[in-house]
């Protein structure tokens, strides 16, 4: 993966060697992927080194002016890309330069910032007066760690790269210990070790010779005085989409997209098709199920390419210690559904994979709450919100998305020591982020996706798309500032079950609403009392038979695959397919040296998961990945 | 165990180096007295050919031990520095000794155009040999304005070329001398690295860097709370056993001086100090380590300590005294006393004891000597091993 | 350095008695260190290195001299071999002279000398009954039985030990059986036949290096 690494020196310190610098950068390495360049930059206060990889090419750095720049991902200013598509001997990052110099402020002015578009990390170092600003976008896709001491702050763009470090301490925090344990994600800036932070979304941090400080530029202000109808919002989206598609994908090579079927790859495609671009798609399944069909009518409909890749049967255990390496610590191995097969993606050509990822979170409204009934002990959802008349509700609601189902057993999991931290962290934290999104939102629906959206890059399936860049330059046209701000003034109710997506999605391409969608088996554009009746029956049926199908000896080597979707289900992922790897990294890790969890509780949990007399496939799936990252370092 | 007398091999590297580390760190003259007392023990085993008496120490009584006389030249050159800092002409006497032997037979004898033999007539180039040599190469330049650049530079590509740069011990250098076997060995790759820091230190090169990094990151694997393991065989699989306890003196002293150049942690630092200290036995020396019973084995040895675990060494405690030294700005006196624990010795329990006056190991219930030496004597008087 | 240069070993290689000699062979190193070990508990004062080989005749002196024991030596290009090499000062024994307290035969008895009336006779042999002429027949003329023969009845056996008996052949053996197939079991086994390569029971009659030491009568 291309990333870099950099030391930045307070007054009096003495620097690391760019080599050693450049030996950090192994921790981006892909495995397998060849042709990476390492490449260093150096000053008597700043040392940078950064690994790219030619075939990849989403790092761009330049001086001019007095400024060194290094760019990765997609930055525009405005709706100009940076670098600029310049005459040759031209540099292209002059027009980036005249912005910045165009501020009247000394530093990074606000109006400048506000003005940087995309998916990007960015890095302005002025050279004479010794001054570095990294920048994050408005989502802070591209992670950046950091650890900073009286003699330096140590930065990159991979917490390996920061923990080589000797200087930084490696103590674990168990707050983050619990969040991660408890939801799969960690919240705030804080990563799993003390004293090492994530910069935040839309943030720069400066650093000078006496002081480091960092200021949010811009933050989610959610726009609730004034709505149109619903119609305005799927003709802006439409037209949002087509923008950002154009924005973030004419310029890229080769491209590819990630089609699961779903709504928000539906759209990507018709936009992509819409403005002209092509393109080859891909399904990524453990067998030819619902997805990858409704993927292939799609790519037909538009007339694209469809490929579908076959995950081996040993795909997981093979991708487990790779993906728990590249997580940073922050997320859990079972959201890397693609991750080994990137490389026969590559293989087909493709140089720029695009995705969809976290599209229905802002559009869908996929984590506002239903109200459900239930029928013979199974719990139908509706397609109705739930109320939220507290911050409690709020709380008890996100609490209840996100935690990893648990039980008496799973609680006595934690030591003496962590067990209060174990129980109080997860609430205490949300509890924080709702009180914030009270600044920023009235309605209680935007202050519950504001604390999932302004974290959104610590998402517990961010590892899926993220994933993509060891291999791939990855685009996602989410990261647009139009379509986030499209997003922050669409009220709630439209975009609950995704009611003006789905019209934009008419409005792009009409042919598409009309194959069905794989949750409910209906087309997208029927009303939603039918889509209601079919999200009871469909999923029954389809159960029922995948069960039938499995007596009669399909999918053997697939013991965990569902008929959901085509990702596994993590209790028989781990019964069936991880037993040996999670048992042995469990029970005898180096991570039980932390003293956070009893050993007798880990040996009763697993008796019980693996005689299939409970299910806690997330949980050890989470515990796991932990464990071997701690045995990692 | 049998020939337990005087012999001028790596102790006295650690010794010497030891002491004038706290003589540098306290100013304290009774660190200088100590070291010229080693020193003179020293010269006083020094042949004619430039060879030192009984340096072998692996071997036994034999002079021409290596690298143990290069470790020698190291700590009489080290000493020869300091003299010649505070202005003391005595520093010439220990010069001289040490370029005898330099001139004489390390180059003399073991230097093939290529690098430094194992011996004269072992054509075999060990890393961690040649890296001692660095050191005493070195140290001798400074000392005395020749110009040793055409033998380090050999040196040094001695020691990369051994390094694994992939798989699953990159970073590892391979011991030559261990055959098809072509083991990583812990101990081995510590001393390489301090060679090749020393060489960096003259001649900041980047391979010579990536060569200090790399072996820092394959020893980062071999340390644990109670010792250092052994080293990994080709496969990557571990040598478990013996874990090194007073040997992991060189892994301290590597992983401390691989910080000034980020290399490394200082978490590996200070859990080498807490192996070494903790590791003390009341009579002051460390034990050698921890598993001899299951030579070789992958896996941890965990049960009663085995004669060889526990009896400290003068050869292996010299590493645990220099790096130690290294961190020591106070000494304060303690309290030496006896060590009495059981032990076995080829499956049976046996009783270990330490004295001011002897080591002994006796039957644990007829308590029937099998092994007794009386310090300061040059064989023991029980031998029944 | 020509001098030095003449008395150096190039290590020899070939016959049994040159394996010996060479001070860096495990049979040498071993040997020895029992030979010393055993002069070291009669507490001599003078002991004779009762040997016509330079360099055993060295190997010896390297383990001795810290002792402060005056060393005799056989003959004058010995001693000199070891002032020159070794820096240690020895006498050459006379035949009329009074005998030493100790006399150390490495391989040298009965064939190339004898005691002299040595109250205490240190003595280390090769033996026929033992694996090396189970793997070379008649490499090895004498059993150990035929070397305790020839000591007349001046002396009586005090004790017996002995090198490379059976039970560290056996465990020699697998450990070279798994050399190549596997490491770690090799030096496992290695480390097993290590361990018992001194042997202090009645396999000595089967082992093929016998250390024995005699008294003379009265």
């Amino acid at each position: 993966m291309e990333g870099f690494v950099g030391t930045f020196l307070f007054t009096g310190s003495e620097p690391a060697p760019t080599r050693i610098l450049q030996h950090w950068t192994n921790a981006f390495s892909a495995p397998g992927l060849e042709g990476d360049q390492v490449y260093s930059w150096t000053d008597s206060r700043l040392t940078l080194a950064w690994r790219l990889n030619p075939d990849i090419g989403d790092i761009h750095v330049g001086q001019a002016n007095g400024y060194f720049f290094l760019i990765i991902g997609k930055l525009l200013l405005g709706e100009n890309p940076i670098p600029s598509h310049s005459k040759i001997g031209e540099n292209p990052f002059v027009p980036f330069i005249q912005e910045i110099l165009s501020e009247k402020s000394n530093g990074i002015g606000i109006s400048f910032l506000q003005k940087l578009n995309g998916s990007f990390l960015t890095l302005i170092y002025k050279i004479n007066n010794q001054c570095l600003h990294i920048i994050s976008d408005r989502f802070a896709s591209r992670h950046l760690f950091y650890h900073q001491n009286p003699k330096r702050i140590l930065f990159a763009t991979d917490i390996r790269a920061v923990l080589a470090d000797a200087k930084t301490p490696k103590k674990m925090n168990e707050a983050s210990i619990a969040e991660f344990l408890h939801s799969g994600m960690i919240f705030e800036d804080r990563t799993l070790y003390d004293g090492i932070y994530l910069l935040t979304s839309a943030t720069i941090l400066s650093a000078e010779p006496e002081k480091v400080e960092t200021r949010k530029y811009w933050n989610l202000f959610y726009k609730e005085d004034s709505y149109e109808k619903e119609d305005y919002y799927s003709e802006a989206l439409a037209n949002s989409f087509l923008h950002a598609s154009n924005l973030f994908l004419s310029d890229s090579p080769d491209l590819g997209l990630m089609l699961s079927g779903g709504l928000d790859s539906r759209m990507i495609c018709a936009s992509m098709k819409t403005i002209g671009l092509n393109t080859k798609t891909f399904t990524f399944a453990d067998y030819e199920n619902g997805e990858v069909r409704i993927a292939r009518r799609v790519a037909d409909a538009l007339s694209y390419q469809h490929d579908f890749f076959l995950r081996p049967p040993d795909y997981y255990r093979t991708a487990f210690f790779p993906v728990v390496r590249l997580s940073n610590g922050l997320n859990s191995f079972y959201h890397s559904h693609v991750f080994n097969l990137l490389s026969d993606v590559r293989e087909q050509g493709v140089k720029t994979l695009v995705n969809g990822w976290g599209i229905d979170l802002l559009f869908s409204g996929s984590y506002i709450p239903r109200q459900a009934f239930y029928f013979l002990g199974r719990k139908f959802s509706q397609i109705k919100s739930e109320q939220l008349p507290t911050r409690d509700s709020i709380v008890c609601a996100l609490l209840d998305e996100l935690r990893v189902p648990a039980d008496e057993q799973i609680m006595s999991l934690a030591s003496t020591a962590f067990s209060k931290i174990w129980q109080s962290e997860p609430r205490d934290v949300i509890d924080r982020q709702v009180r914030l999104a009270e600044g920023l939102a009235d309605i209680p629906y935007n202050q519950l996706e504001y604390v999932l959206v302004g974290n959104l890059s610590k998402f517990r399936s961010y590892l899926f798309f993220s994933s993509t860049r060891a291999y791939l330059r990855e685009r996602n046209p989410l990261f647009d500032n139009n379509l986030l701000d499209l997003y922050l003034s669409t009220p709630p109710a439209f975009r609950f079950n995704g009611r003006a997506y789905r019209k934009a999605l008419g409005f792009l391409n009409q042919k598409l609403t009309t194959i069905p969608y794989l949750k409910s088996g209906i087309p997208l554009n029927y009303p939603e009392w039918i889509e209601q009746f079919s999200l009871m029956l469909i999923p029954f049926i389809r159960g029922r038979g995948m069960q039938l199908e499995r007596l009669a000896g399909r999918y053997r080597n697939y013991p965990a695959a569902t008929h959901e979707s085509s990702y596994p289900n993590p209790d028989l992922l781990v019964r069936n397919c991880l037993r040996n790897e999670i048992q042995d990294i469990l029970l005898r890790g180096k991570y039980l040296e932390l003293g956070l969890v009893e050993p007798k509780a880990i040996t009763k949990i697993l008796h019980l998961h693996f005689e299939g007399k409970a299910n806690y496939g997330e949980r050890l799936i989470n515990l796991a990945t932990l464990a071997y990252w701690v045995e990692d370092q | 165990m049998l020939y337990c007398g005087p012999m001028a091999d790596w102790r006295y590297e650690g010794i010497l180096c030891g002491y004038v580390s706290l003589y540098r760190s306290t100013h304290d003259a009774r660190w200088l007295d100590r070291a010229i007392i080693a020193a003179e023990d020293v010269l006083s085993a020094q042949l004619i050919s430039g060879k030192f008496r009984n340096s072998a120490f692996q071997q036994g009584p034999m002079e021409g031990g290596t690298p143990h006389e290069a470790g020698v030249d190291v700590g009489l050159l080290e000493l020869a520095t300091l003299f010649r800092e505070i202005g003391d002409e005595h520093w010439q006497k220990y010069f001289r000794a040490a370029e005898l032997n330099i001139l004489r037979y390390q180059i003399g004898e073991l230097w093939n155009g290529e690098g430094f033999k194992d011996q004269p007539w072992d054509p075999i180039m060990v890393p961690n040999k040649n890296a001692t040599l660095i050191e005493a190469l070195i140290l001798y330049e400074v000392l005395s304005g020749q110009d040793m650049t055409l033998y380090l530079e050999k040196a040094v590509e001695v020691i990369l070329s051994a390094q694994e740069k992939s798989g699953p011990r990159a970073g590892g250098i391979i011991h030559r001398g261990t055959g098809p076997h072509r083991l990583a060995i812990g101990i081995y790759n510590a001393r390489s690295i301090c060679g090749l820091l020393r060489a960096y230190e003259r001649d900041p090169r980047d391979e010579i860097l990536d060569g200090v990094y790399g072996s820092i990151g394959f020893l980062h694997g071999l340390i644990t709370q109670d010792g250092s393991y052994f080293g990994r065989y080709p496969d990557g699989s571990l040598i478990a056993n013996p874990r090194m306890i007073a040997g992991s003196g060189d892994l301290l002293r590597a992983m401390a001086w691989g910080l000034k150049y980020f290399c490394g942690s200082e978490e590996d630092v200070l859990t080498l100090i807490n192996v070494l200290t903790k590791a003390q036995l009341p009579t002051g020396g460390i034990p050698t380590g921890i598993g001899f019973a299951w030579r070789g084995s992958h896996y941890e040895y965990q049960s009663l300590p085995e004669f060889r675990d526990i009896l400290p060494v003068a050869g292996w405690c010299d590493k645990a005294f220099r790096a130690l030294a290294l961190f020591t700005s106070q000494i304060t006196d303690g309290e030496i006393g006896p060590v009495e624990s059981e032990c076995l010795w080829k499956g049976k329990k046996y009783i270990f004891r330490e004295t001011t006056n002897e080591i002994s190991l006796s039957e644990l219930h007829n308590k029937k000597l099998i092994f007794q030496w009386k310090k300061f004597s040059n064989y023991p008087t029980v031998y029944l091993l | 350095m020509k001098l030095l240069l003449k008395f150096e070993s190039r290590l020899p290689t070939g016959p049994l008695i040159k394996n010996m000699e060479n001070p860096y062979s495990t049979e040498n190193k071993y040997t020895l260190d029992l030979l010393s070990h055993y002069v070291y508990i009669i507490h001599p004062n003078r002991v004779r290195i009762a040997t016509d080989s330079v360099e055993m005749a060295k190997s010896i002196a390297r383990r001795l001299f810290c002792e402060s024991y005056e060393l005799l030596v056989e003959n004058s290009q010995i001693q000199e071999a070891i002032f020159e090499g070794l820096g240690i000062r020895t006498l050459v024994r006379r035949s009329n002279s009074t005998p030493a307290d100790a006399a150390v035969f490495p391989f040298s008895f009965p064939d190339r000398l004898q005691p002299e009336k040595e109250p205490a006779i240190i003595v280390a042999c090769l033996n026929a009954f033992s694996y090396k002429n189970l793997i070379y027949p008649g490499i090895v003329k004498n059993t150990v039985y035929t070397t305790l023969s020839k000591l007349t009845a001046d002396y009586t056996v005090s004790s017996i030990s002995s090198l490379y008996s059976p039970q560290f052949i056996f465990w020699w053996t697998l450990a070279k059986l798994v050399e190549n197939l596997n490491s770690a079991c090799y030096f496992r086994l290695e480390d097993l036949a290590m361990q018992r390569i001194i042997h202090f029971g009645p396999l000595w009659r089967f082992s093929y290096i016998v250390v024995f030491t005699g008294q003379i009568a009265s």
